[in-house]
Formats: structure tokens, sequence, C-alpha cells
């Protein structure tokens, strides 16, 4: 009988340890899951930009933009500045367990 | 006696991690899937709309001057083109050259979310994206997108009269109905006026 329960009690060692690996491996697709977005994001940004040519229509796109970001990420936020002549600097950043961050440099 | 009752516990722990690992092997399957389609919509969609109004396969014919991007109500699309589409969504319709019977041809392009006429498990029914060709049968694009509205943009620039779309949709997976996910694309469009 004892060799059962020892024979049980690994296996549910291993069950479990595969449990842990599956927790992390969803932890994983999500935070992978967040970053698609904000990949798309900062892509759809910089169609904004392009698109919007003027000070005050890049601000107002830049407005949108953000109450996007808050819906579609946890805390999400986004900002750009020009870095050079016609290039860009957008970025956006999350919070999930910790604080996020991804940036793009387009021509704008 | 007591060698027993420990093998049974063990037993239920271990059956109920398995279930576990199982439940959670199928969360992964549909956010795994959800991620796989909103790439698929960014990437196909930008091609799509950037290319909106491209009539260069008309090489005889003069440059086409009809709308290029037009957006359509659940309403509109029943009274204008005849076509179904879940209510409170919208319709995309687009013009470009696109690879028909082997040969490029400028046509209308409609994007619409309708009835597969499919349930899933909890009898529920199935939404899709559909493509439309023409006046050619609706084509599934994408099963389980529940939700695309619509804004067209008519963008000042100093030269030309650029527009812009912004799609607002929401994916769903068929194995977990509580599930969904909801996205943002916006894409600029590259050729003439919308």
């Amino acid at each position: 009988m004892i060799e059962v329960l020892i024979s049980l009690g690994i296996i549910s060692l291993v069950l479990l340890s595969l449990l842990i690996y599956q927790l992390d491996m969803i932890k994983s697709i999500n935070q992978s899951r967040l970053e698609t977005i904000a990949t798309i994001q900062l892509m759809n940004f910089s169609e904004m930009v392009l698109m919007n040519t003027s000070h005050s229509a890049r601000n107002k796109a830049l407005k949108i933009w953000n109450k996007d970001n808050a819906h579609l990420l946890p805390q999400g936020a986004g900002d750009y500045h020009e870095i050079d002549n016609h290039q860009c600097q957008m970025t956006v950043h999350w919070f999930s367990g910790k604080h996020e961050t991804q940036s793009t440099i387009v021509f704008c | 006696m007591i060698a027993l009752s420990l093998g049974a516990l063990l037993c239920i722990g271990v059956f109920n991690l398995f279930n576990t690992m199982l439940r959670l092997h199928e969360k992964q399957m549909v956010e795994s899937h959800v991620q796989e389609k909103m790439r698929f919509m960014a990437q196909f969609f930008r091609e799509k709309i950037a290319m909106a109004g491209n009539g260069s396969c008309e090489k005889n014919k003069k440059p086409p001057r009809s709308m290029v991007i037009r957006k359509y109500n659940a309403d509109q699309a029943l009274d204008k083109l005849g076509l179904t589409i879940k209510p409170k969504t919208d319709l995309l319709q687009l013009r470009e050259c696109i690879r028909f019977h082997d040969r490029q041809h400028y046509l209308p392009i409609e994007f619409f979310i309708a009835n597969t006429y499919r349930t899933n498990t909890h009898q529920k029914s199935i939404y899709a994206l559909f493509m439309k060709i023409n006046h050619h049968p609706r084509e599934e694009l994408m099963t389980d997108m529940t939700r695309l509205r619509l804004t067209v943009y008519h963008c000042t620039h100093s030269k030309k009269n650029r527009g812009a779309v912004k799609m607002k949709y929401t994916l769903a997976s068929i194995v977990d109905s509580r599930f969904s996910q909801r996205g943002v694309l916006y894409v600029g469009v590259r050729k003439v006026r919308v």
C-alpha cells in the first residue's frame, strides 16, 4: 500500500509542477496579448500622426488615442514627441503587475 | 484503512489537478487564438484600407471617380445593398483592384458581421466577419467577431485630400462564451478621396 501512496505522491508533485508551469504560461500569454495591443496602438498612432499634420489636429488625435489606450490596456496611456526633423518617438505604457513600456520611432 | 483513505484523497487531488490543467490549457488556446485574430485584423485591414481607391488595374479606363470608402449601418446595408448584417454594427465598403477569377478587377468589397446560422454549445448564434466581392456570395473571413463600428475621417492635409478609417471591434470565443477582446484599428487611406 505504501508503494501506491508514494507513487500517487510523486504523480501529484509532477502534476503540481505542471500546473505551476501552465499558470506561468497563462501569465506570459496575457503579457503577450497586452504587448500585441500596445504594438497595434503604436501603429494606429503613427497613422494618426501621418494623417493629421497640423499641431492642433495631432493634439486632438493624441487625446482620442489615449482614450483608446485607457480602454484597451490596464492604466494605459501614451505620448509622443518630435526628436528630429520629421522623426517622432511614440511611447505607450501600461500596468500589469509592473510598469511596462513600448515605444517606437516613426516618420511623421 | 488509513492508507486507503489517504490514497482516495490523493486520487481526488490528482483528478482535480488534471481538470484544472485542462481548463488552463483551454484558456491558453482561447487567448492565443484571439491574439492571432487581432494580428490578422491589423495586417489584413491595414493593407486593404491603405490601398482603397487603387484603380491601377483598369488601364484602359478613366480613373475611378466613385467614393472609395463607404460606411453603412445595418438599416442602410439592407436598403442599399440588400445585405442583412448584425444590428448595431457597421458595414465597410472599399473599392480597389483585387484578384478575382485570375484577373485584377477594380471592384467594391464589403466587410460586415452577420449570422453564420451555426450555434455554439450554449445554443447561441455564432457571428462572423464576412467579405463580399461585388455581387458574389459572401465569404467567412473570421469566426466569432461580434462588433464592428466604423468612423470615416476626412483629414485636413496641406496638399492632398486624405482620409482615414477607424475600426472598433470585439472578438469573442466559441469555447469560452464569457471571453471577449476589444480592439481598435486606425488606418489612413493612401489613395484618392473618401
